[in-house]
């Protein structure tokens, strides 16, 4: 291997990450060529800098953080279930009130599609279709139409 | 055989918290760490840490133990990481390539890092120095570099476990642990090179 091929090894191979082959193939080009071990020496250098950084102890308040957190999304994942619940009870009503406006946004939009006059005219054509247009008067000698008579008679009478 | 935290993992599903407990004991400085080294401000890590544990809790009803607990973990803490550069940028509240200097960093974070040594005022400098370097530098690789550097450093994970947990190739991690450990070499050569002549 060449030095640019050993280089781009090197931090696979300080980390212990080659297979035996290529480390002592490595090994061998570091106890030949000075810049190539100065290279791997820095990175080496610069590993343990890293390394040698202190490490943070938690803070006293860190689980006791956590709990918090815990309990409150324990509160929260109650939350929605009780608005569930308090839906149900508004079910009915909002279905009846939603039911309502519906109707009458429907008839007041209807009306706009039918003019009032055409109601009429249809209503009018409707009642004559079945007959309730014509008042026919009563039959002439039937008993109705003498309890009718007498029964005006009492009343011009009385008054 | 059962890792022993998929085996905690699995008593918590079945509703023993203390399992948990011991989950949280277990994992939260490393967790804290990984989320520091990555986003550089110690209240936010602890903020996210605590996020990842809420996750872990979330999730436990469904969890199933397919591979090892730190694997899904560290899974979960990456997410959680670059999803949050990924809205930093949205906001652009602040640069990731901004240096964090040392005058930025909390006293109290100062102290309790040379609280060990009794150190004297240059080698307070000194360390100040160092840490800025090293957080500019870390802050300076892209995102993805930065997770897998620093789980391959600070947790000492190998690139088999780095490309599960990034969800990539182990010759994708090698070429990014590369990139980065060359950049990281580049931006630290100044202090390192004066550390080879005996200045630190």
């Amino acid at each position: 291997m060449k030095c640019k091929g050993i280089r781009r090894k090197l931090v696979a191979y300080l980390d212990g990450e080659l297979e035996e082959k290529q480390k002592l193939s490595i090994k061998e080009h570091l106890t030949k060529c000075g810049e190539c071990k100065k290279e791997a020496d820095l990175l080496n250098k610069s590993f343990y800098l890293l390394k040698d950084q202190q490490r943070l102890k938690p803070s006293q308040g860190f689980e006791a953080s956590l709990w918090e957190r815990i309990y409150s999304l324990e509160k929260r994942q109650l939350l929605p279930q009780a608005i569930f619940g308090r839906l149900v009870h508004l079910a009915l009503p909002a279905a009846v009130a939603a039911a309502l406006i519906i109707g009458v946004l429907v008839g007041s939009s209807v009306e706009k599609i039918i003019p009032s006059q055409t109601v009429k005219l249809k209503e009018e054509r409707y009642l004559t279709s079945i007959g309730l247009d014509s008042f026919q008067d009563l039959p002439t000698g039937s008993l109705p139409e003498i309890y009718f008579n007498l029964a005006s008679a009492g009343e011009v009478e009385n008054g | 055989m059962l890792d022993s935290d998929v085996s905690l993992m699995l008593e918590f599903q079945n509703g023993d918290i203390s399992s948990f407990e011991k989950l949280v004991q277990k994992h939260k400085e490393s967790i804290i760490n990984i989320i520091y080294q990555f986003i550089g401000e110690r209240d936010e890590a602890e903020d996210l840490a605590v996020e990842v544990f809420l996750r872990v809790y979330r999730a436990a009803k469904k969890y199933q133990a397919k591979a090892k607990f730190t694997t899904w973990l560290y899974k979960i803490t990456t997410n959680l990481c670059l999803n949050e550069i990924r809205k930093k940028a949205k906001l652009q509240t602040i640069s990731l390539s901004k240096p964090i200097s040392a005058g930025e960093e909390k006293e109290e974070e100062l102290i309790e890092k040379i609280a060990d040594a009794a150190p004297s005022p240059q080698q307070i400098l000194e360390k100040k120095e160092r840490n800025a370097l090293i957080r500019k530098a870390i802050d300076s690789l892209p995102a993805k570099q930065r997770m897998a550097t620093i789980l391959q450093i600070y947790e000492g994970l190998s690139y088999k476990e780095i490309s599960r947990i990034l969800g990539c190739s182990v010759k994708s991690v090698e070429r990014r642990l590369y990139w980065a450990r060359t950049n990281l070499k580049e931006r630290l050569s100044s202090y390192l090179t004066r550390e080879s002549g005996g200045g630190f």
